[in-house]
């Protein structure tokens, strides 16, 4: 599982300059699939082999990316099974709505389980719901010839889901998170991106000196800082055996010198001033437009960013993502690639294949390009953004994604959820100058101490 | 008499009684057992494990946490609310004012607004650098913009204020239609013996609307112990849990962390303690009624 | 008038003022948010975050039509009428007897009863939704208007007659053994005399119940599950959970304007009944 992603592969898979790319679109239909606007493969048509009018239930979470991606999957697997009726619903409260046909035994055939009120997976798991999904990981893949499922989808963007060796949820979209300006901003003033946490404290300096704050965060929600500056500072500071130290709960993880050194470095930005003053009092939308006002230069988020802030950005702002500076500039261009909004198969679903043959029309090559056109996100899909022109903001992604070779995750994020919540208010804490680095890790690793003890959870392995 | 006093009784009671029985009653009871076990929600059978989540809560320091934000509302909330409702209600009623009607109407208003309207609102209302409340703290003198609800020293009252802001309304509108019904006479009497309105507040009006206060000292306590929907909305128990209370810390252990067991736990200690503090409340304030 | 206020000592120009200005400025911190959420639904998001206290530069009439559109406000509107108003009147109906012979009835269980009902206000009801779920299923209720009626209703009793059993209680019993003598029997009593004399309270509750029921969140999520029967507050947490991931603030809060009008209507109208209501309980003393 230790594949990493190639620089060729993402090119690929960004591909927006790829020659002939927009063949895929206007092929000829294959003979027996409906309305299908690409050609199937004989051994791709049904692989899995679904049964004639076994139906599909979906169930899916309606959030910011909306449903027509969901209806355009739909479409496909209506189109290539005109045997089979598959119906879509949207919901908000995944966890009220769902838990009694989880107990009832009667859970829906395929699940967005994402948003705010989510199941946990960390439950999900423990107690035997999912499906293991190797059938369809080996199955054909619907429009990529000559490759099974599992080949089309980025390596490591579904090492998440992958519980003691088996493939559990598919994440069907993919992000990468970092430090987000405006370049319209920086090219007026002058200011160059800097390479180095060392430069980026001088930076500041400047940007302050200028009268603007340097920084701002999405302060009621912390966890923006953790995904989107201490996570790419530990990593930079103690590579990826500090990353799976914290993910594996080794003893005094958090305590490490490396550790010690990215908290230490991230509350600089408290220490000396360079946080907007009342950032902690705003929500993420809040804080996402002071920035976008100019009120303050960096803020860090995922590629979501975009899209969410769209009807707020002023024209000619340029948002781009840079990778959160190292202590020194060999570690600059590693960051943290997030693949997110996770799709389950039930174990006690009535149509189980059905679910599963969803989700290979779901992370189709044609539905990815959707997602892309539609609603300009991206899946882990190779090819997804082919013949799609793509924003400012999501070419600087994927640039980015791509100079990081893909990217690092940390696991433990759907693992114990108790873990990260600690992590989430500490770090609420220490950018308000309320804790010191030792006291922020003092809590964390009490926090994380707590969660190795419970017999309750269950404990995976970032290996 | 015994016997069509019955008459009454039973067909007045019954119809109340099964629907509450068969849709509270049933589905708390059953929830109430889930105290005892282990589970995580997804599945039919729960593991039993005794009073094994009672044990744990008494040593979690979360719990404690909440249920003393909970206490704070608790003495802050009811007093407060019923102060100044007791007030505008008294000046409405006794008070001469002009725009009567339109002052009754008006204070109401916020129990119109459906909570995520108020949540939205106060955000806007408590943002630290475009909020009104920064504006007149700025013209007051603060160097800083301040973070009402992103400050931990600051965030529970900032949700209480919003608390009885939007009950004020509620409890005007129940005074003065107590008040209302106490009888003008008693005032013209004590009027003409040269009593002010202080006096005839404290001697007339507190004491006949006795039995009002009473009520709405026990709906207020009854709502400063759950307090769920209002910190969802604006703080989820945040920043670092300083507005975290009992509900809040329900739903986050049952929902959030698939805890269903412990988080059933406590629920049922958070009904236990509403329900001697219900009690206690009418049993403290029960006075013999006025007759007049 | 005027000559009656020129005539007062200053002490009592003071303490007047006070009253005045009280008033006023409690009127003004009710009203303006709601003023403000008004005006804001005819602004761009743009003028909602970067001037939220400034007037609409031009009046977005089309975040009214978004919201109606995407949120489907009309249909949620009347399901949610069809749930609420039944609901209401179950609840007042039910309620006030129960609430009457808890108060004027002396028997066995009398307290315990009371008691049982004020337990009921306590409890979350989300640690409730998985069983009322089942109950529901087995009834043949899910996804019934039917079903969401009941547990309403159910819901609601407690607080209604946990207030209107004290109400009762401060009603003069005189009337009440007066009407015995007369022949009229309990029923009698009960709709003719009591009921009349209740009415304030019943306003009280019929407002207080509207405005929960109205607002009610929790209960249709897990009862009303298919999207052609979903009440307001679901329709507005749709739009409300879009917020998290695309700024539609302007249809956001043109939807909340939606809302709140008919409620405010629905307060003006009960507005007049509790006047009326107020001088029948006049009667008394």
């Amino acid at each position: 599982m230790k594949r990493e992603l190639s620089r060729r592969n993402f090119l690929k898979s960004s591909g927006a300059i790829a020659a002939g790319v927009l063949a895929s679109q206007v092929m000829p239909l294959a003979a027996a699939q409906g309305d299908l606007p690409f050609e199937v493969a004989p051994e791709a048509v049904n692989p899995l082999g679904l049964e004639a009018g076994a139906n599909v239930e979906g169930i899916f979470f309606e959030g910011g990316f909306g449903r027509s991606y969901i209806d355009n999957a739909a479409d496909i697997f209506r189109a290539l099974h005109p045997e089979n009726e598959m119906t879509v619903e949207g919901i908000q409260q995944v966890s009220e709505i769902l838990r009694p046909r989880f107990i009832a035994g009667n859970p829906p055939d395929v699940i967005d389980n994402s948003g705010a009120f989510h199941i946990p997976m960390d439950s999900l798991v423990a107690d035997e719901q999912l499906t293991d999904l190797a059938p369809l990981m080996a199955a054909p893949a619907l429009d990529t010839p000559g490759k099974t499922f599992g080949e089309t989808l980025f390596p490591n963007s579904q090492a998440d889901g992958v519980f003691d060796g088996r493939q559990l949820y598919l994440n069907i979209a993919y992000t990468v998170s970092g430090i987000w300006h405006s370049q319209t901003l920086f090219d007026d003033m002058g200011w160059q991106y800097p390479s180095t946490w060392a430069g980026m404290l001088d930076l500041c300096e400047t940007i302050k000196s200028a009268g603007i704050a340097p920084w701002t965060y999405q302060g009621k929600f912390p966890q923006y800082m953790v995904f989107g500056c201490l996570m790419h500072l530990v990593y930079k500071t103690g590579g990826i055996q500090a990353i799976k130290d914290i993910d594996n709960l080794v003893d005094d993880a958090w305590k490490s010198d490396a550790v010690m050194q990215a908290i230490t470095m991230m509350h600089q930005l408290a220490d000396l001033g360079y946080i907007m003053p009342g950032t902690e009092g705003l929500t993420h939308t809040e804080s996402q437009a002071e920035w976008l006002q100019g009120n303050a230069a960096f803020i860090p988020c995922g590629t979501w960013l975009e899209n969410e802030m769209r009807e707020l950005t002023p024209a000619g702002f340029d948002m781009v993502i840079k990778p959160v500076p190292g202590p020194d500039e060999s570690s600059y261009h590693s960051l943290v690639a997030w693949p997110g909004e996770p799709y389950i198969v039930p174990v006690n679903a009535a149509n189980v294949v059905g679910g599963m043959e969803f989700m290979r029309c779901m992370l189709s090559k044609a539905n990815a390009q959707f997602f892309a056109k539609e609603i300009s996100a991206i899946m882990p899909v190779f090819g997804g953004s082919e013949g799609v022109e793509l924003s400012s903001a999501l070419q600087s992604a994927l640039e980015a994604a791509e100079a990081a070779n893909g990217g690092f995750n940390y696991l433990s994020r759907g693992w114990y959820s108790d873990l990260w919540t600690a992590v989430k208010n500490a770090t609420g804490e220490l950018l308000t100058n309320r804790v010191s680095p030792e006291q922020f890790a003092d809590t964390v690793q009490a926090a994380a101490d707590e969660v190795k003890a419970d017999d309750d959870i269950p404990k995976y392995t970032h290996a | 008499m015994t016997k069509r006093k019955w008459h009454i009784i039973l067909p007045f009671t019954l119809p109340s009684l099964l629907l509450f029985l068969v849709f509270l009653v049933y589905p708390y009871g059953q929830a109430m057992y889930i105290s005892l076990t282990k589970w995580r929600g997804l599945t039919p059978k729960p593991t039993f494990v005794g009073f094994a989540n009672f044990e744990k809560l008494l040593g979690d320091t979360l719990f404690w946490n909440a249920l003393k934000h909970n206490l704070i509302y608790l003495v802050s909330i009811p007093v407060i609310t019923i102060v100044i409702s007791l007030y505008l209600a008294f000046l409405l009623t006794h008070g001469k004012a002009r725009f009567r009607k339109f002052y009754r109407i008006a204070f109401f208003f916020p129990q119109v607004m459906s909570l995520v309207a108020i949540g939205v609102l106060w955000s806007f209302i408590y943002h630290p650098t475009i909020g009104v409340l920064s504006s007149i703290a700025g013209m007051l003198g603060a160097a800083d913009p301040i973070a009402w609800l992103g400050n931990p020293d600051l965030a529970l009252g900032a949700v209480g204020a919003v608390v009885v802001w939007q009950a004020v309304g509620f409890y005007v509108v129940l005074f003065m239609a107590g008040m209302d019904s106490i009888p003008e006479s008693y005032y013209e009497a004590a009027t003409i013996d040269g009593a002010t309105r202080w006096h005839l507040f404290w001697q007339i009006t507190l004491p006949l609307l006795w039995d009002t206060i009473r009520t709405a000292l026990v709906f207020l306590a009854i709502g400063a112990t759950n307090m769920f929907a209002i910190t969802q909305t604006m703080t989820q128990g945040g920043p670092n849990r300083s507005t975290d209370v009992l509900s809040t810390y329900v739903y986050e252990r049952a929902f959030l962390s698939g805890k269903f067991g412990y988080a059933t736990a406590v629920a049922v200690a958070m009904f236990l303690l509403a329900f001697a503090l219900s009690i206690l409340t009418m049993r403290a304030t029960r006075r013999e009624t006025l007759e007049y | 008038m005027a000559a009656e206020q020129s005539e007062r000592r200053p002490r009592e120009f003071v303490s007047q003022s006070l009253i005045n200005i009280s008033l006023f400025f409690w009127a003004v911190i009710v009203i303006l948010p709601l003023v403000w959420l008004l005006y804001s639904s005819f602004k761009t998001d743009q003028e909602i975050f970067f001037a939220p206290w400034a007037l609409p530069q031009t009046l977005q009439w089309e975040n009214f039509e978004r919201a109606w559109v995407a949120v489907h406000i009309g249909q949620y509107f009347l399901n949610s009428m069809k749930v609420v108003i039944p609901s209401l009147a179950l609840t007042l109906a039910l309620a006030s007897m129960t609430s009457y012979v808890l108060a004027r009835f002396q028997f066995f269980g009398n307290r315990t009863l009371f008691y049982l009902f004020m337990a009921g206000m306590l409890f979350p009801i989300f640690m409730a939704l998985v069983p009322l779920f089942f109950l529901a299923k087995d009834l043949q209720l899910l996804n019934t208007f039917t079903g969401l009626t009941l547990v309403y209703t159910a819901y609601s009793l407690p607080f209604t007659i946990f207030f209107l059993t004290g109400f009762f209680k401060t009603l003069p019993s005189e009337l009440h053994e007066a009407a015995l003598i007369d022949g009229a029997n309990e029923y009698q009593v009960f709709f003719r005399v009591m009921l009349p004399l209740a009415q304030p309270g019943l306003v009280t509750m019929a407002i207080f119940n509207f405005l929960g029921m109205w607002n009610q969140f929790i209960l249709p999520l897990v009862l009303m599950t298919e999207r052609d029967n979903y009440v307001l507050p679901q329709g507005l947490s749709f739009i409300l959970h879009q917020q998290y991931y695309k700024t539609d603030w302007s249809a956001l809060f043109a939807a909340l304007s939606i809302i709140m009008i008919p409620t405010l209507l629905v307060y003006a109208v009960f507005q007049n009944q509790i006047q009326k209501g107020v001088t029948v309980g006049a009667l008394k003393g």
